[in-house]
């Protein structure tokens, strides 16, 4: 008899273990098996994201994902959310980021069968009129209102990726330019889907009470036939290295100083990405953490939060705060400027070091005590990384990190001529 | 426009006063109320212990002292600095959250099973031994105040902060947990260790714990740390339940440069123990719940695009708080989405849902019952919110089975009993002049008002009507127009 397809198990968090099947036409499936609720989380994630949208086209990626909740040949509109809402379905969402797209949903048990039929079926069959087409397309033109427009942190966040990137598609926002929008057309969307929506591009991740060879072998019957769509991502454009600080400053309805920072990072696979992950700890996590006691505790600010984002290419090294009412962001950035210099020159201590990796064994268990949040790491690390045992590896490395290795990484990183910083002050 | 700045001025009712009234009921020994939901396997301990004694304690003029209470319990100790407290707990890889709720205030924390006995240490050390410096209070009182005005720069938030002041405005309900510019002034450090004092009391007390402990160890633990705290209860809180006035009332929030519109609609609630509570919420479900398939989403997003998202809900209590529908429309549709929402309101309080919708519904909403258990820390915070809001025992548990015996007559009715659309309070934060007022038309609003979005909530019937020039709607027929 024919293999249906090709077995893995890996060692996953504590003594569980993940299930991974490759089918023949490209799909991954993984399944991670617990019984704390007589539920599940199913989830489709694909492999593309705005970072692989030509330009004059931002957006379309995300306004497509909006596009795939419309009908399909066999079911109208209205169909597969009342279908799901009716099973009992939560959290029936999709979202979009640089690097992927994926389609949420949780169940109960003995729903498997039916988002398998429904998710195979937009996956292929998807059928898209014009009226449906310019009313979401409304939608996200509301969406993209809400987010950046009339929120300064939104258009905050757009400016920085503006700034920081000048090649590379991460530069543009994922909701995409409202000029982009509105000159997208249906024909648009059905290009995209029928180039990027395939077997060969998705995972499919699946975390709850059900076993793993009947999740494999339901979504053989109903994926089993999709064929390969065989497309690639198109290469992305190299970003020039960055040689000077860049700064811009908002003039925004807000009413107290904002700032975020990006300093270059390499991608998320880099090896360095460990050591800035618990760099980004060292210096925001907690109240004892060095910028929250710099400019939280000082008087500054109100707000203080750094973050690495592990992506397919180079990114950014977040860093965030709000001032107080009255206070300068000019103030805030100096101290920022003073803990870095001071981490760079010294680095952090073996208690800061143990605090951290403390901090992280809570937060992997509680990160991932639900299903949503199990199926979100695995899909995620799994096209990013490109394979979600270089997470799990991560998560050995900081155990065995040690301070020189943190206070390398900050030295090659936290360097000026490689940060961009949009400040937001009051008009 | 509003011509007078009318509001209210509160006076400041001493905390002692308060103080000294819950002292005479102190004497009731109640003891706490312990929940543990142990789990064999579990790395994690979720800890909540929650006190009932919430922001519906604050004295009158002087809203977020229960607030800031809570806040201070984490800026040092007897023993601990602020930073030392902080340096100790960080260390532990463990985490102490807030909640500050009105009827309850409440202290959640996580940690590996390994590390509990040096977070209960912490716990009980904040709980029982807060330092209330002074130089931490203006360090705390500081943050609020400018997250108050980082709060303006936010549209959502300012607008759903002032729909629920004005709509609320004089009942106890209305009075924001976190306090106001001009509030957070009134309050001093004595006012902090006066509301400790007495409304941290052992028997006001719910705690609990789910995942990896040893159940008799940790239920001797938290006696010994609630001995600590002083005996018995501030006795009963309970705040009044809102008076909804007849009529459809707008307020404009004035914000410059907007290209959208916040829509906030109010209508009467229903609080947690009302019979009709879960024939309501199938009824919702229908309406505007967390559906695709809800009413208002099909006709606000879906057919017309209006909005990214349209929603209604319960703020529900111990007494019933508000209905509310929530809407973010473009300037052009911004009344007409409007319109369109009331306008489908009233038809579902007219006639009620359909037989298939009310059987959608209630086979959405039983299948989903599943998820109130799906993590140990949703299992622990049922339990806590049971025993806080005085709740059934096991009314989570009965959710499903409670859902499952509801009729289509049964629904129908609570409907007819509890969906009023004659009531209704709705707040646009937006660019007035770009809403084109006059050209859509008010007609069906029996009072209108205008503000600045960054002006103190008052009492809107100390304030002048607005008036909308065109379409001939005078100051009388603003006032008078029928719904």
């Amino acid at each position: 008899m024919k293999k249906q397809w090709k077995y893995t198990r890996y060692p996953f968090l504590g003594d569980t273990h993940l299930d991974r099947f490759d089918f023949e036409n490209g799909l991954r499936l993984f399944v991670s098996e617990n019984k704390l609720a007589p539920v599940f989380s199913y989830q489709t994630w694909f492999d593309v994201g705005s970072r692989d949208e030509e330009p004059g086209k931002s957006g379309l990626a995300h306004l497509f994902e909006h596009m795939m909740f419309k009908g399909t040949k066999s079911r109208p509109q209205g169909v597969f959310d009342r279908t799901m809402e009716s099973a009992g379905a939560r959290d029936l969402n999709a979202f979009t980021s640089t690097d992927y797209t994926a389609y949420v949903a949780s169940l109960p048990v003995k729903e498997l069968e039916l988002v398998a039929e429904l998710e195979s079926d937009r996956m292929t069959g998807l059928a898209l009129t014009k009226e449906q087409f310019e009313s979401e397309l409304e939608v996200v033109q509301n969406e993209r209102k809400q987010v950046m427009e009339n929120n300064p942190e939104g258009q905050m966040y757009e400016e920085l990726q503006r700034l920081a990137f000048s090649a590379h598609a991460y530069g543009r926002p994922v909701i995409g330019y409202e000029p982009d929008l509105t000159a997208m057309t249906k024909k648009d969307c059905e290009e995209f889907y029928r180039a990027y929506y395939a077997p060969d591009r998705a995972v499919i991740c699946v975390s709850g009470s059900v076993p793993a060879e009947k999740v494999a072998k339901t979504v053989l019957k109903y994926y089993g036939k999709i064929p390969a769509s065989g497309k690639k991502n198109p290469a992305p454009k190299i970003e020039p290295t960055q040689k000077e600080e860049r700064v811009s400053v908002l003039s925004l309805p807000v009413q107290v100083e904002k700032a975020y920072f990006g300093y270059k990072i390499p991608e998320g696979r880099h090896a360095d990405q460990v050591a800035l992950s618990v760099l980004s700890m060292a210096l925001s996590t907690g109240r004892s953490s060095r910028l929250y006691r710099a400019v939280v505790e000082s008087g500054i600010c109100i707000d203080v939060g750094a973050s690495v984002s592990g992506s397919k290419d180079p990114a950014l090294f977040y860093l965030s705060f709000t001032c107080h009412s009255g206070r300068k962001a000019e103030e805030a950035v100096d101290a920022i400027d003073r803990v870095v210099a001071d981490v760079v020159k010294n680095g952090i201590t073996d208690e800061e070091l143990e605090r951290v990796k403390n901090k992280l064994r809570t937060e992997i268990h509680q990160g991932l005590s639900t299903n949503p949040a199990v199926a979100r790491f695995i899909g995620q690390h799994e096209l990013v990384l490109g394979d979600v045992r270089f997470a799990l590896n991560e998560i050995e490395q900081i155990e065995k990190l040690e301070v020189a290795e943190v206070k390398r990484a900050a030295g090659q990183y936290l360097r000026k001529e490689q940060r961009s910083i949009v400040i937001g002050k009051p008009q | 426009m509003s011509k007078k700045k009318t509001a209210k001025k509160f006076k400041s009712k001493p905390v002692k006063k308060a103080a000294k009234k819950a002292n005479a009921s102190a004497k009731k020994p109640t003891g706490p109320r312990m929940i543990f939901l142990p789990e064999k396997r579990g790395p994690l301990v979720h800890l909540e212990l929650a006190v009932v004694n919430g922001s519906l304690r604050d004295p009158i003029g002087k809203e977020g002292v229960a607030s800031l209470t809570l806040s201070m319990l984490l800026r040092g100790t007897g023993k601990k600095s602020s930073t030392e407290f902080h340096r100790a707990l960080d260390n532990l890889g463990a985490e102490i959250h807030l909640g500050k709720y009105k009827e309850s205030q409440r202290i959640y924390g996580i940690c590996l099973s390994e590390k509990l006995p040096q977070l209960l240490d912490l716990i009980e050390e904040m709980l029982a031994q807060p330092a209330f410096s002074e130089e931490e209070f203006q360090k705390v009182r500081d943050q609020v105040r400018s997250s108050l005005m980082d709060e303006l720069g936010s549209d959502d938030d300012i607008a759903d902060r002032r729909f629920q002041e004005y709509m609320l405005w004089g009942n106890s309900y209305g009075r924001m947990t976190s306090g106001s510019l001009e509030s957070l002034e009134r309050i001093t450090v004595a006012d902090l260790r006066e509301f400790h004092a007495t409304y941290f009391r052992s028997g006001d007390f719910v705690v609990g714990a789910s995942g990896g402990f040893d159940k008799k160890k940790l239920e001797a633990r938290m006696r010994v740390m609630l001995s600590r705290l002083p005996e018995g209860s501030a006795g009963a809180m309970e705040g009044d339940a809102p008076k909804f006035a007849a009529g459809r009332s707008i307020l404009f929030l004035d914000k410059p440069n907007r290209t959208q519109a916040q829509l906030y609609i109010g209508s009467p609630g229903i609080s947690f123990h009302d019979k009709d509570y879960f024939a309501m919420l199938i009824a919702n479900h229908v309406f505007g719940g967390s559906s695709f398939s809800a009413r208002l989403m099909k006709e606000v997003r879906e057919k017309r695009g209006w909005s990214y998202g349209c929603y209604s809900w319960y703020r529900s209590g111990k007494q019933p708080l508000y209905f509310g529908m929530h809407a973010v429309p473009s300037n052009k549709d911004a009344i007409p989405a409007l319109k369109l929402m009331l306008s489908l309101f009233q038809d579902y309080g007219k006639k009620g849902i359909t037989k298939a919708e009310f059987e959608f519904a209630k086979k959405s909403l039983v299948s989903q019952s599943a998820f109130l258990q799906d993590s140990l820390r949703k299992r622990l915070d049922n339990k806590v919110t049971e025993a806080v809001l005085g709740l059934e025992k096991g009314y989570y548990d009965l959710y499903q089975k409670r859902l499952s015996k509801l009729t289509f007559a049964q629904v129908q009715g609570a409907i007819k009993r509890n969906v009023d659309p004659s009531k209704i309070f709705a707040v646009v934060l937006g660019s007035v002049e770009q809403l084109e007022l006059a050209s859509h038309g008010t007609k069906g609003f029996s009072k209108l008002w205008k503000k600045k979005f960054d002006e103190p909530a008052s009492d809107l019937r100390e304030s002048d009507p607005y008036i909308v020039a065109s379409r001939g709607i005078s100051s009388k027929a603003v006032s008078n127009a029928e719904l």
